[in-house]
């Protein structure tokens, strides 16, 4: 057991230091909020740095384009990046996280050749179709309906939190094939090119009072059959598989973010009850600090991560909504306007325990999966 | 970095869990507290055979990953003190169970296994000093509390102490302090940990409206929670003994807060967790569940206390 880095690992830290310390320097100013094709061409920008460096897809195979790095070198990659401040991963997040690694798992030589490197190189942008105004914490529900008609499959329906859809490139569509089998057996996962006729994307204003996420309408699509991955019904496996690639580093900077925010609070607070709450929430991130370790480990190990990604995720979320109400309470009147960030930050993370599964849907899924309790549900 | 157990250390932890299976069955804790005696001399004697009380020679990870085995089977007696007397100086102490009092607070004198310890060692301001158990057993106005909160923690009470014979300066006191408040730190998660397995056994059984209890979200959730929280506390104090025993690969001053915190809270709440699950039965002496919490509760005071490490964790933020 132990939390040193070896020879490799330094090396590879200081490279990257190095690396990053010389090309974060002449980053151009972050664009507007709002202003999403100047948001895609900065994150896209950065994305590109990193390709020709040889830092995109740190933790992709290398066949595939990636470094092929270790969990380790992914979390120091994940760390050194978070510490030096460097863009957000922002509209290339499905992309990275999620349809690049789910290709590679189950995508055809062509499919593969078609998306994976441009998405690395930054020149392609995915979103992600998967909720639906029916289909939320119960995903498998969804209604979507994708026909076959020779060649193409003829898709409607909807689709809700379509982060990036209005400037990406291709979606991962999650489709009902058929509609008679059990609900788990009957969903396909489909490349959907964001240049078809009938797709309608309607900017979804959140609590923030911006449009983050868009509702996707889909109206007689015409999506070619070539575009499905895996077979046809198996789209729930293949949506599972990527959970898996992630490899318990989902929030490394997330973490390292919070830390030093907690940093910046210690500094403004001096009343002993609200200095006690700052040191709890301390703890409670190194310990999750510790535990990406562990995780991290466990991937190393056994090639894929333990049952730490919804303890964590679930510890997490608190910890950081806690974190941002002080800030809250700290600034006080001053929280009240939106251009404070702590006022901002304490509506932002809201969503942590609502996004990418619930903290009650983290709870069952660790009741369940991991304890091994009775199953509550359908 | 490779922050898991090595081979090594993953066989010690495994033959120390089936010692104690063996030689503290279940049962035997709710036999020991009607006797008030407060220690097993088998379980102790076979320990000390084991090595346990030698681990910290090997490294406080070694001995860190030992004191969580030996919380989960909430094994009685001054553990962590007599764990941590080979980092006294030599002859300091002799053989047999060890205790420890901290008399830099300002909290009532309450020494814990006064009949059985061969020594106590006392952490003052001035730094570290020992009595033997029977200049302890002799020290005027010492009185057996009659009816400990834990029936298997005996107290006694005394005016004052002993200055006791000075083995070392505040210095050897923090480094004691430490280490002491590492390994109860993985004794509490062990705790933590072994109510999860008392609850998921209870509610996957009891059965109402039909069903068995633990198929309600209600409870599952409590359930969940209690797992969320034993697992970040447990990384926390395996990492704050790493640290210890390998100070470049973090910050003591954060890491050994963290642990203590987290620890006393995953170990408190989950014991008081398992007793809600077990309903009725929860609050009855019968399910064993009780000892644990009142174990955890006495832990808690022991090494520093959440309130002391969140102020002393704030000072570094």
């Amino acid at each position: 057991m132990d939390l040193r880095l070896t020879p490799d690992e330094l090396r590879f830290r200081d490279e990257l230091r190095d690396w990053l310390a010389k090309n974060l320097a002449d980053l151009p100013p972050e664009p507007d909020h709002l202003d999403w094709p100047a948001r895609r061409a900065y994150d896209t920008d950065w994305q590109r740095r990193l390709f020709d460096a040889g830092y995109a897809g740190v933790n992709w195979p290398s066949d595939f384009g990636g470094r092929g790095s270790s969990p380790t070198e992914q979390l120091v990659f994940l760390e050194e990046s978070a510490r030096a401040g460097v863009p957000y991963v922002g509209v290339n997040f499905v992309g990275l996280l999620h349809a690049g690694p789910t290709l590679i798992a189950e995508g055809t030589p062509e499919q593969q050749s078609r998306h994976l490197a441009q998405i690395l190189r930054g020149d392609q942008v995915w979103c992600q179709g998967f909720s639906e105004p029916g289909a939320g914490s119960d995903l498998a529900s969804l209604r979507t309906r994708a026909v076959r008609d020779g060649d193409h499959y003829v898709v409607n329906g909807s689709k809700l939190w379509t982060s990036h859809a209005e400037v990406a490139d291709y979606c991962e569509l999650l489709v009902r094939t058929d509609p008679d089998a059990p609900k788990h057996k009957g969903i396909s996962w489909l490349i959907l090119p964001m240049d078809l006729p009938g797709i309608t994307v309607r900017p979804l204003r959140t609590v923030l009072g911006t449009a983050e996420f868009g509702e996707l309408i889909l109206d007689n699509v015409r999506v070619p059959a070539e575009n499905l991955v895996g077979k046809e019904n198996d789209g729930w496996r293949v949506t599972n598989v990527t959970l898996s690639f992630e490899r318990g580093t989902a929030f490394v900077a997330d973490v390292v973010e919070s830390q030093r925010e907690v940093g910046e609070l210690a500094k403004l607070i001096t009343d002993p009850v609200a200095r006690n709450e700052l040191a709890h929430i301390a703890a409670q991130l190194e310990g999750l600090w510790a535990l990406v370790k562990r995780n991290v480990s466990e991937a190393e190990r056994t090639g894929v991560p333990g049952v730490g990604g919804s303890v964590f995720k679930l510890q997490y979320s608190e910890a950081r909504q806690k974190l941002s109400d002080l800030g809250g309470r700290v600034s006080g009147r001053s929280a009240l306007s939106m251009s404070d960030r702590a006022g901002r930050e304490r509506l932002q993370w809201l969503n942590l325990t609502i996004a990418a599964g619930t903290s009650q849907i983290q709870r069952n899924i660790i009741a369940e999966r991991v304890l091994g309790l009775p199953r509550s549900r359908a | 970095m490779n922050f898991l157990p090595t081979d090594d250390q993953a066989a010690v932890v495994a033959s120390l869990a089936e010692l104690c299976e063996r030689s503290f069955p279940d049962g035997r804790l709710g036999e020991l507290a009607e006797t008030g005696e407060g220690i097993d001399t088998r379980v102790w004697r076979d320990l000390t055979e084991f090595g346990t009380f030698m681990l910290v020679e090997e490294g406080i990870a070694d001995a860190a990953l030992a004191a969580e085995v030996l919380g989960k089977a909430l094994i009685p007696g001054p553990v962590v003190a007599t764990m941590l007397a080979p980092l006294l100086p030599e002859g300091s102490v002799g053989d047999g169970p060890i205790g420890l009092i901290d008399l830099t607070d300002d909290q009532p004198i309450l020494v814990e296994h006064p009949d059985v310890i061969t020594a106590l060692v006392m952490l003052t301001d001035d730094g570290v000093s020992v009595l033997s158990g029977d200049e302890l057993r002799a020290a005027p106005g010492l009185l057996q509390i009659p009816e400990p909160m834990d029936p298997l923690t005996p107290l006694a009470s005394v005016p004052s102490l002993a200055a006791g014979q000075h083995i070392g300066g505040p210095d050897l006191a923090t480094f004691l302090r430490q280490r002491g408040a590492v390994l109860t730190s993985a004794f509490q998660v062990g705790i933590a940990a072994a109510v999860i397995g008392q609850a998921v056994a209870y509610v996957s059984v009891r059965e109402q409206f039909g069903k068995p209890v633990g198929s309600f979200q209600a409870v599952q959730h409590i359930c969940a929670d209690m797992l969320a929280r034993s697992e970040v506390a447990t990384a926390a104090a395996r990492s704050a003994a790493v640290i210890l025993d390998d100070p470049d690969a973090g910050d003591i001053a954060r890491a050994i807060p963290a642990a203590k915190i987290l620890a006393d809270e995953a170990a408190t709440l989950n014991a008081k967790a398992c007793i809600q699950v077990h309903g009725g039965m929860g609050f009855t002496w019968e399910v064993q569940t009780h000892y644990f919490l009142k174990r955890a509760w006495v832990l808690s005071t022991q090494y520093g206390t959440v309130d002391t490490y969140c102020d002393a964790l704030a000072a570094v933020l």
